[in-house]
């Protein structure tokens, strides 16, 4: 499965996490999961990722920053944001700063799984 | 309102128009927010199908909005209860400040719902075990009684009976003699302490009111068993799971045969759970040193044999048969049985009684195993002890050792053939898989097989479909709603559902085999082996989620009505309550101002039966107005729901002479008198209708016990006080039609 898309989900509250593993696997993603930020951004120095999910609200790095972070490394991996707080400043800081989508919670996965599929309809078309 | 009085230059009275005309805006308003309260409920309801990522911040933003929404409405509704008496009015004062004290309590509830804390002020302190709820009694008793409860009362599976002493009766006893500070210095981990507390504990002198409930309680025992009764004690943790195998571990058990033996061995229990192989088991599971602990106390079973049910095997998960392990006091036997009806036993062969477990017992085991299973979700160990009949003393899930990769999963379910996605609502989450049953009517019930997938029309009947429920591995319909009876159904019983898939009963046909996952809201056809292998290995079942927990318990303090078909909160108000009796407050003191005014030139009802009914529109109730109106210029919805009871009575009383407060989705009438008061709230968009109806002196009356039967057919509950007041929320607008016109059939004999 060399094709697979590799999706990073990054969330503090571990029931999304628990919640979207199964539901992007089931969609053929291989998907790896953390609820701590500096966790994630090491892995994100290791492995490149096609597409990283991540909350913007988390306590030491926001999501904001895993955005600046991820794009640093790869201008095309894709950014998908979800957040609690979502307002139209989070959202357009978000989307300002580069990431693909923006999703508010309380979502269902399918929501995700769309987003995603554009951004993997994205990926492949620049080859 | 005295400022306003200022302001108008009538220190007195105000004039009862513009009174009238300044509460109905205030009313109006309250009905706006009782909606907005409505909807929000109705949406956290839809959550609960799991089909939503939610998390603790959804949480507590939803207990937030409701609280400000309900303390809007006590606001107001405490405005409008001044009336015309001063603020100094002692009487007004005290009611005032009744409703906010109401309105501060419920809301504490949310505090240590939220933050998953026991509940310290149980009324109880002692709670048969054959009463406990899972939503009522999960933060005084523990998860792992509620759960056992469950399996009692919903599978149909005998556990031991018995009583609980809640964690309120530690709280108290520790309060009682002064051991609180002790605990605390205990807590810090210091070991002299930590002795010095067990050694405390050991001695404490138990307070009456705990003693005398005990007393209550083992003598209501003895008197069933004679005195060949013996108990069991055994504690559970707050915040101990019934996953974790902590229980089984610290178990302290002591036979006792009276009430001052359950008292020393209460002691004895709880001295037990502040010992060092305790408090490092407790921190080994993520527990703090403190606890708060409940004890059960229950019949303790000699049994003919016992032992363990496996309902998958550990080592190789692939689906393997069930393993039962049977001890008598000198032989051991492994069974193995098939999964499936009769659960033919593969092993030991040629040996089926060794251990004294004959086929039949054997199958009765596994046939209860996989409802456990089924209920759960998850494969689980459990065991039991053979007396009489088979009992289940505890459960818990087994832990497999091997995962699916995503390659297997995705590709696996790629080779199924769709039949929805994303079409319905989703109304309980997980993965069902069986026979496809067309159910149209009652008879087609009656052959129900195990294990399939109840297929209907729609499943608003309720309670018709209860008996055939723990049989059921799914449920499709072409109707319905996430907030319906049915789903609530679905939900208590942990059956993946979907509704409003608007064709399926056109669609499939009885025989066929489908898949249904509901947390992707998506059926297949055909059995889908890996997907159901998938949801066993990655264990995510949002009903064992804490969030989704906390979700139910959220939505039983909102609006109990919403969550819970059968049973009401006892003793605890859901906001929904505070909120409603508030709107009911504020109309009949708005009713108060119009009721004596009937000189008021309010537009009569035309009618053939000589009634004087008068109509007040409060919210587009009406299109029309002059001195006489026809039916059909209202629109209020439970108002002419309430009058086609009324004008199709077979008899009418000779005199009747009413007024009605009419909106849109709300109806107030009264009796000149105030012999009756009929106030219901009907929107077409929620199913958490209310009607209330006071009669005064008429209880027994044929049409209230058919008011009463009505009720009870639809599983719901009321309240007699006074005369008789029917008492319901959470209506579905045709449930609440029905009401109204039974009510109006009433009316028009009093």
């Amino acid at each position: 499965m060399s094709e697979e898309l590799q999706v990073l989900v990054l969330d503090d509250e571990p029931i999304v996490c628990k919640r979207l593993k199964p539901a992007l696997e089931k969609s053929g993603y291989a998907v790896e999961i953390f609820e701590d930020a500096a966790q994630a951004l090491k892995r994100i120095d290791e492995k490149q990722f096609d597409i990283v999910v991540t909350d913007v609200r988390m306590e030491e790095i926001d999501g904001i920053q895993v955005l600046e972070h991820v794009l640093a490394k790869s201008k095309d991996a894709k950014v998908i944001i979800i957040t609690g707080y979502a307002t139209v400043e989070v959202a357009r800081e978000a989307l300002a700063k580069g990431a693909f989508d923006f999703i508010a919670k309380p979502f269902k996965p399918n929501e995700l799984r769309s987003a995603i599929a554009k951004a993997a309809k994205e990926i492949k078309a620049r080859g | 309102m005295d400022w306003w009085r200022n302001f108008l230059g009538r220190k007195d009275r105000l004039p009862p128009d513009l009174l009238f005309k300044l509460r109905s805006a205030r009313l109006r308003r309250m009905h706006r927010n009782y909606k907005k309260f409505l909807d929000l409920v109705r949406d956290a309801v839809e959550k609960q199908g799991g089909e939503f990522v939610i998390d603790r911040r959804y949480l507590s933003t939803l207990v937030e909005n409701a609280c400000a929404i309900a303390n809007e409405l006590v606001y107001d509704a405490n405005v409008m209860a001044v009336k015309g008496a001063s603020r100094s009015d002692e009487k007004a004062q005290r009611a005032r400040s009744q409703r906010y004290f109401q309105f501060d309590r419920t809301r504490a509830n949310f505090e240590w719902i939220l933050a998953w804390q026991p509940d310290l002020e149980s009324p109880a302190f002692a709670i048969p075990s054959a009463e406990v709820d899972e939503l009522e009694h999960y933060h005084q008793v523990g998860g792992i009684f509620t759960r056992m409860a469950k399996i009692r009362e919903l599978l149909g599976i005998s556990v031991p009976e018995g009583f609980v002493i809640p964690f309120a009766a530690f709280h108290f006893l520790l309060e009682y003699n002064g051991l609180i500070p002790l605990l605390e210095l205990a807590s810090s981990e210091s070991a002299i302490y930590l002795k010095q507390f067990q050694e405390r504990l050991r001695e404490v002198f138990v307070p009456y009111e705990i003693a005398s409930e005990i007393q209550g309680a083992v003598s209501l025992m003895a008197e069933k068993y004679g005195n060949s009764l013996q108990l069991i004690m055994s504690p559970v943790l707050f915040g101990e799971e019934c996953h974790s195998s902590y229980r089984e571990n610290c178990r302290n058990t002591s036979r006792v045969v009276t009430a001052q033996d359950v008292v020393a061995g209460y002691k004895e229990v709880l001295a037990e759970l502040y010992g060092d192989a305790a408090i490092r088991m407790r921190l080994s599971h993520g527990l703090g040193v403190r606890c708060d602990v409940a004890v059960a106390v229950s019949r303790m079973i000699v049994p003919r044999i016992k032992g363990k049910i496996y309902t998958s095997d550990p080592e190789f998960p692939q689906k393997g048969p069930i393993r039962i392990e049977a001890f008598t006091r000198d032989a051991r036997t492994v069974y193995e049985a098939s999964r499936s009806f009769p659960y033919d036993i593969i092993a030991p062969k040629g040996q089926n009684t060794v251990a004294g477990l004959s086929r039949e017992e054997v199958q009765s085991l596994c046939a209860r195993a996989l409802s456990i299973e089924r209920y759960f979700k998850s494969p689980q160990e459990i065991a039991f002890l053979w007396e009489k009949e088979p009992y289940v003393t505890h459960i818990r899930p087994l832990h497999l050792k091997e995962d699916v990769g995503t390659e297997a999963i995705a590709s696996a379910i790629a080779r199924y053939e769709i039949l929805y996605r994303d079409q319905g609502k989703v109304a309980s989450p997980g993965i069902g898989s069986g026979k496809v049953h067309l159910v149209e009517g009652q008879k087609d019930l009656l052959d129900f097989p195990d294990h399939g997938i109840l297929v209907s029309t729609h499943l608003d009947a309720g309670d018709r479909w209860v008996a055939v429920l723990p049989k059921v591995a799914g449920i499709l319909a072409d109707e319905g709603k996430p907030t319906g009876i049915a789903a609530s159904l679905a939900r208590e019983f942990h059956i993946p559902a979907i509704v409003g898939l608007t064709d399926v009963t056109r669609r499939l046909l009885s025989g066929d085999m489908v898949t249904i996952d509901a947390g992707e809201n998506t059926v297949y056809r055909g059995i889908v082996e890996e997907l159901l292998d998938y949801q066993v290995r990655e264990r995510f079942n949002p009903e064992d989620e804490m969030e989704y927990y906390l979700l139910r318990f959220v939505l039983h303090r909102l609006s109990s009505g919403s969550l819970e078909w059968r049973k009401k909160v006892r003793g605890k108000e859901s906001l929904d309550d505070v909120a409603r009796r508030s709107l009911h407050e504020a109309v009949c003191n708005l009713a108060e101002i119009v009721i004596p005014s009937w000189f008021m030139p309010c537009p009569c009802l035309k009618n053939d039966f000589g009634y004087r009914l008068y109509l007040k529109d409060i919210g587009r109730g009406m299109t029309s107005g002059g001195k006489m109106v026809d039916i059909d210029s209202i629109t209020s919805r439970p108002f002419k729901a309430l009058w086609s009871g009324i004008s199709g009575a077979p008899l009418h009383s000779p005199k009747f002479s009413a007024m009605a407060l009419v909106a849109k989705q709300y109806c107030h009438l009264a009796r000149k008198g105030a012999r009756y008061i009929v106030d219901a709230y009907q929107c077409e968009e929620t199913d958490s209708n209310y009607v209330y109806a006071y009669f005064k002196d008429s209880r027994n009356s044929q049409d209230l016990l058919d008011i009463e039967n009505t009720l009870g057919r639809y599983g719901k509950t009321f309240r007699t006080a006074g005369g008789f007041a029917v008492y319901r929320y959470a209506l579905s607008c045709p449930e609440a039609d029905e009401l109204l016109a039974m009510i109006g059939r009433a009316l028009a004999n009093q």
